[in-house]
């Protein structure tokens, strides 16, 4: 049925471009009581690190406006964990599976790419923008010479094609993604989490327990599309447009932008179902316009 | 099994308060909820993006029943619902109480908006059953409890209403002795009545509260600090899928 959605990362063809943002869904076990998972293009999970991360204390998430802040921390199971439980889980489902990772040291990421080698996954995302890690995470990915030789140690590494996923926080998004392609990178995700606040005013104390979270959410959307615009024009990998998207719409713009799939995350909470609604309303989108592929409205935007 | 769905509101009023009773007509949930489990209510306003977790005071055939305090944004748009209006809504979630066999003894401990889920839970145990429950002030629900035809103990800090003082200070004033402790509430009461079970070597089951978001145990944000037996350190459980009812003992209590 949805025959002109497929697209292709890294050599590797999803049926549709929508994807999930890391983080926000797990590995699919949760949502796959409510939703289809072999409606989706592609499944990326929860960041993994080489052994289990216990995270940050709580509370970890509060509600702004329009949006959301984590300081979850990363907490996992570990790469042996996953790879016993979740890539068996997933494999049942006719999508692909994003394996997102994340490490505190250099060699942290390059032994965690290297777990991976032999696993039946599609791709890897390289986690270097979380901002809620002390070391390794966002610190690893707002200097571009940084970035370029962790990208190219993990490179060594992986035998998987290599996402980069980038942090807005940065004055030239496109120095960061060029150094991640010079570094290696097969692909490119954005954005990853601006960092906020929330303060309690009756209690005069921050809401998340860390301070400082990650805040995502529809607020982001219109950084995240700038950002993906100009990264799309800047580099000729591909790229997964994320940041905000809650709608079809919002999934569309991402897609005139120039991005070749799209992930939706913060959505997932606020509507379980929005990932396949997207789905369905880029179809509906595609057919009263008359478009047989993405590609006659991807980038269309100069 | 878990439900999404638009629930329309059979019943809504203000029981006391800035606290309120809504029925909402959920078959689906009705169906398979137990006690001490919980749904996600979505705000109207699409601008507060997370569903607010709140337990279920009472499942029916054909409904569930849920009492909240406006605490913020989203409880105050709850609260300007009318009946027949209807709100999206997921669930039932989480683990609920483990109910012993009929024989046992149990004491229900309750302090503030922790009452309300244990007004099924107390239903279902039936008459060898202790209930203890603290207020600052106006005791709302006892009514409910007392209808249940169960032993009901009041404490209220105001001293307006039973025992001048906290439920704890009724725990420590009844020390009724039980095969089993059910408690919810402020984390401070749910520590210290899960020391007072530990005294008493009594198991106890504690309903924990979290901040959440996804409420189906994916986004990792609802942690609690949970060392099993044999286990060489604590980690973090998920509040709305591992929980929201834990082993007392089993709680790190140390914030």
């Amino acid at each position: 049925m949805n025959s002109g959605m497929e697209t292709t990362i890294a050599g590797v063809t999803l049926k549709n471009p929508v994807t999930t943002a890391s983080g926000t869904f797990g590995s699919g076990r949760e949502y796959g009581e409510l939703i289809d998972l072999n409606r989706l293009g592609a499944i990326t999970v929860k960041g993994v690190s080489e052994e289990a991360w216990k995270g940050n204390p709580v509370p970890r998430v509060a509600e702004t406006q329009d949006g959301l802040l984590n300081s979850i921390g990363l907490q996992n199971a570990g790469a042996k964990h996953f790879i016993e439980n979740d890539i068996p889980f997933l494999r049942q489902y006719d999508t692909k599976i994003i394996v997102n990772i994340c490490g505190h040291t250099l060699a942290q990421y390059c032994s965690v790419a290297e777990k991976f080698a032999d696993c039946d996954i599609d791709l890897l995302e390289l986690n270097i923008s979380c901002p809620n890690v002390e070391e390794g995470g966002l610190s690893f990915g707002t200097d571009p010479h940084i970035v370029e030789r962790v990208v190219g140690a993990v490179r060594h590494y992986a035998k998987q094609p290599l996402i980069v996923k980038l942090s807005p926080e940065v004055s030239d998004i496109t120095e960061i993604a060029k150094a991640a392609v010079s570094g290696g990178a097969d692909a490119i995700s954005l954005i990853n989490t601006l960092r906020g606040m929330k303060i309690d005013i009756h209690k005069r104390k921050p809401v998340l327990a860390n301070k400082i979270g990650g805040y995502s959410g529809p607020g982001i959307m219109p950084v995240a599309l700038r950002m993906v615009y100009e990264v799309c024009h800047s580099v000729d990998v591909p790229v997964i447009g994320m940041g905000g998207i809650s709608t079809y719409e919002d999934a569309l713009e991402f897609i005139m932008a120039g991005a070749k799939a799209v992930a939706v995350g913060t959505a997932n909470f606020h509507n379980p179902y929005a990932t396949v609604e997207i789905i369905d309303g880029i179809w509906r989108y595609m057919k009263e316009n008359k478009i047989s592929s993405l590609e006659e409205i991807r980038g269309c935007i100069d | 099994m878990n439900t999404y769905c638009l629930a329309t509101i059979v019943n809504h009023e203000e029981i006391t308060s800035g606290i309120w009773k809504m029925e909402l007509a959920a078959s689906e949930i009705a169906r398979t909820a137990e006690p001490g489990q919980f749904i996600q209510l979505y705000p109207p306003d699409k601008r507060n993006l997370l569903a607010r977790p709140i337990s279920l005071s009472a499942i029916s055939e054909k409904s569930v029943t849920i009492v909240y305090r406006i605490a913020g944004k989203g409880t105050k748009q709850f609260s300007q619902l009318q009946k027949n209006d209807r709100i999206r809504i997921m669930g039932p979630l989480g683990n609920g109480f483990a109910l012993p066999d009929q024989a046992t003894k149990s004491i229900v401990v309750g302090g503030g908006l922790g009452i309300p889920p244990l007004l099924e839970l107390s239903k279902r145990l039936g008459g060898n059953t202790e209930v203890l429950l603290g207020y600052q002030d106006i005791p709302f629900m006892a009514e409910d409890f007392h209808r249940l035809g169960i032993n009901v103990h009041i404490a209220s800090q105001s001293g307006n209403y039973g025992l001048h003082g906290t439920v704890c200070d009724l725990l420590e004033k009844f020390n009724p002795s039980a095969g089993q402790v059910f408690a919810c509430g402020p984390r401070q009461m749910l520590k210290s009545v899960s020391a007072w079970a530990k005294e008493h070597s009594i198991p106890i089951q504690v309903s924990m509260e979290e901040r959440m978001a996804c409420g189906i145990g994916a986004c990792l944000g609802c942690g609690v600090k949970i060392q099993k037996p044999g286990e060489p350190d604590w980690k973090y459980l998920r509040v709305c899928k591992d929980g929201p009812v834990f082993s007392g003992e089993e709680v790190v209590w140390d914030e």
